[in-house]
């Protein structure tokens, strides 16, 4: 005889059972969970939240629809800033995005003397933003004092205004990040590089190939995932760059290193603006996630490739 | 399938658990404001650091007068001083101290922001409304309300170097500089210091709107105004020929005469530096900061000397500025009365009695201890020339440097004393910082279209928001 009550429980219990079995899991993740709630959605959301928002004693006081946004796009220094933005991209991977795949590539084969080079390389990386900052300061002030106008005088050439002359500005802010950052990138080649199969470059050798046509066809197919990794972390780093030229030029001259980030933290500090400072990061942040989710895609294209 | 969605639901919930709880009104300090003996704990800003020890030694003896005079109040130290990057985050999260020091320039964006309490009804009580200088009570007043008390003012003028005046021959038989008395004289006067030494003559900071202030004052001396207010509406009228000419005079310094700093992008600070080291001959600041060329870079007392703002055709021109005390918002009427008791104590009193004598001595010690140059610098915030009076003869005796070489500056007979533009005076300074750097860095810039640029950016961006 059929039992009914049987073939109801049946699947009461099956989910009941499987609840059971991922509690551990559902354990294990809540942490995680917790932690990504508290310090990254929370506040993210927040921040779309009260940019809609006047904010008294930073606490929503009343509902201002896109006024913040109007405030933002409305605001001549939010193009000027935005421009400089994508300068400091275009020119972080002019500047910063090859030399070291280069020096990588120059140390994975070299022979001698690799440890104390790789160790060279890292040494800028671990010195403090600010303090790497300042020592650029110092090499480039503009009088006969700056450590880079001394080597002009010394052959003969007059001073040179560095930072001070606004079409050179962003360019040298870019060098002297790279300086700091390169020995990461470095670091992080090199590894790659050590897992290549060195069978495909005996291989090649044998065919025939020199140091170019190995690179073109072993090397670079093997760091292309992390070329493009890298490429989209430096826009994505570079683009919310404030530190150095915050130290550096202020911003100037004439607001022509004035980053997005830096005009926003102004907004919020200096000028006690925070609502037009939360509108402004919104949009930044829509940028970002519009680089984030090609960066997906091409990744995803790479993969089934 | 399912446990993403379930994923998603719960974390929804907890953002939004999260962005609510966010929204609530925050709890403020309000239930700290007695002690568990029933004492009025008043919390006081810029406490001085541990290491400070001249200044804490002043601060304890401060304590031990309150302590005597007003046993029901409980001082609590704060070493928070006033920064503009700490400010904010200290005032949302309802931590400021109850009472704390700020500059006249800061005091409009901290009223707009709402961080600063109504003090109106107890400044009255205490009558200090009709005692405090109607020219620097404005600078505290928003609506006829009240909502800080001045504690001390000053005036900017021109600091010159006297080791460099003297080196380029620019003293008379008693070794006083020649003060200049115009721009053009002040121009003169850089141009034989930068042929004579070899250092700059003139200093002019472009950063952190210090640029726009100190341009303020340099161009009403050539007959510029900056906002006016017409049928209600403010207007911005600096992009005039008058401010066009004081520009050009900025850039001539640079461009035709170099004689400016090498470093044009940098903030007031690196004056300190540069003329405490006798790197510069001439910059705007304030009497009182003397004390910081001779405390970082122990400027010797003899090398400093100041005198009023210099004219234009306009005339002479010098601005108002100072430190203000500011009652935080969330202090309770008891807590403000607290904090005026202390700042009574401290010496910030219209009334001279012999208490008032004593707590100046104390700080006048103090400054004599930490080597600081001593001179009567300020500027009276009380409506009363007896204050000035007693003070002057209190301070006489602990004056350590030639009263020649600075009593030009504090003679105000020749000059005119102007406050800050009325309409978003940091806005303004900004903008200006940005035209400044301008002249100052490109070679062909055309001051014209640059001050039209300002003006019209300024016009649109901040007037035309609050017209």
């Amino acid at each position: 005889m059929l039992n009914i009550s049987k073939i109801k429980k049946a699947p009461v219990r099956k989910v009941f059972n499987k609840i059971l079995n991922e509690v551990s899991m559902w354990i294990l993740l809540l942490p995680a969970v917790l932690a990504l709630i508290i310090v990254m959605w929370g506040p993210i959301t927040q921040v779309i939240g009260f940019s809609f928002c006047k904010l008294q004693n930073y606490v929503p006081v009343e509902w201002v629809g896109f006024k913040n946004y109007k405030d933002v796009f409305t605001d001549p220094l939010f193009f000027v800033t935005l421009k400089n933005s994508f300068l400091y991209v275009f020119w972080s991977l002019v500047i910063g995005f090859i030399p070291p795949v280069i020096l990588a590539v120059m140390l994975n084969e070299m022979m001698h003397f690799k440890t104390g080079f790789r160790l060279l390389l890292y040494i800028p990386v671990i010195a403090p933003s600010v303090a790497a900052a300042l020592i650029w300061y110092f090499m480039f002030l503009p009088s006969s004092s700056g450590v880079l106008n001394m080597f002009l005088n010394f052959f003969g050439a007059s001073n040179f205004a560095w930072l001070q002359n606004s079409a050179f500005t962003i360019p040298l802010i870019i060098v002297t990040m790279t300086w700091k950052g390169t020995g990461s990138s470095v670091i992080i080649y090199l590894a790659s590089l050590q897992s290549v199969n060195q069978d495909l470059y005996e291989m090649t050798a044998i065919e025939g190939a020199g140091v170019t046509r190995r690179f073109w066809h072993v090397t670079l197919p093997h760091l292309k995932t992390l070329l493009l990794l890298n490429l989209i972390r430096q826009i994505i780093n570079i683009f919310q760059i404030m530190q150095q030229p915050m130290i550096l030029t202020d911003g100037g001259p004439n607001n022509a290193s004035l980053s997005i980030n830096l005009h926003s933290y102004l907004l919020a500090f200096r000028d006690f603006q925070p609502e037009k400072s939360l509108a402004l990061n919104v949009v930044v942040f829509i940028i970002l996630m519009i680089v984030t989710a090609f960066y997906f895609i091409v990744q995803r294209k790479l993969e089934n490739d | 399938m399912k446990k993403r969605t379930l994923l998603a639901v719960v974390s929804l919930l907890s953002v939004a658990a999260l962005t609510f709880g966010g929204c609530m009104p925050q709890k403020t300090n309000q239930a700290t404001d007695v002690t568990k003996d029933g004492k009025i704990r008043v919390s006081v800003g810029n406490w001085p650091p541990d290491n400070d020890t001249a200044r804490i030694e002043t601060f304890n003896k401060y304590i031990e007068k309150m302590n005597e005079k007003y046993p029901e109040i409980e001082i609590v130290k704060d070493t928070w001083s006033y920064d503009v990057s700490t400010f904010l985050p200290k005032a949302a999260s309802g931590s400021l101290p109850i009472v704390f020091q700020t500059y006249f320039t800061e005091c409009n964006k901290i009223i707009d922001a709402k961080y600063a309490k109504d003090i109106t009804k107890q400044v009255q009580e205490w009558g200090y409304d009709k005692k405090i200088n109607p020219q620097l009570l404005k600078l505290v007043q928003r609506d006829e309300k009240i909502y800080g008390i001045p504690s001390s003012a000053y005036v900017l003028g021109l600091a010159c170097n006297v080791a460099l005046y003297k080196e380029a021959g620019l003293v008379d038989s008693e070794g006083i500089p020649l003060f200049p008395e115009t721009y053009d004289e002040m121009l003169q006067n850089a141009i034989t210091i930068k042929e004579k030494t070899g250092k700059a003559g003139f200093f002019l900071p472009t950063t952190n709107n210090m640029g726009g202030w100190q341009f303020v004052a340099i161009a009403r001396g050539f007959g510029a105004e900056f906002v006016e207010q017409k049928d209600g509406k403010w207007k911005a009228i600096f992009n005039s020929p008058e401010c066009a000419e004081a520009l050009q005079f900025i850039k001539d310094l640079k461009w035709k005469y170099n004689v400016l700093q090498d470093d044009v992008l940098c903030s007031v600070d690196e004056f300190y530096k540069l003329y405490g080291n006798n790197q510069v001959a001439m910059g705007i600041m304030q009497g009182a900061l003397h004390s910081l060329p001779v405390r970082l870079y122990n400027m010797k007392h003899e090398n400093a000397s100041m005198t009023s703002m210099v004219g234009g055709k306009a005339g002479r021109y010098a601005l108002l500025g100072g430190t203000v005390n500011i009652i935080s918002p969330n202090a309770t009427d008891a807590q403000v009365d607290g904090a005026i008791k202390w700042l009574e104590i401290t010496g910030v009193t219209p009334e001279v009695t012999e208490q008032t004598e004593e707590s100046w001595k104390i700080k006048f010690e103090e400054q004599k201890a930490s080597n600081r140059i001593i001179y009567d610098f300020d500027f009276n915030i009380w409506d009363n020339e007896d204050w000035k009076t007693r003070r002057r003869e209190v301070i006489k005796p602990y004056v350590n440097v030639n009263e020649k070489l600075f009593d030009r500056y504090t003679d105000y007979s020749s000059i005119e004393l102007r406050s800050e533009p009325e309409a978003n005076a940091q806005d303004l300074y900004a903008i200006l910082d940005s035209a400044l750097q301008t002249v100052l860095t490109e070679k062909d810039a055309d001051v014209e279209k640059v001050l039209a640029q300002a003006a019209e950016n300024f016009q649109k961006n901040y007037l035309d928001k609050i017209n």
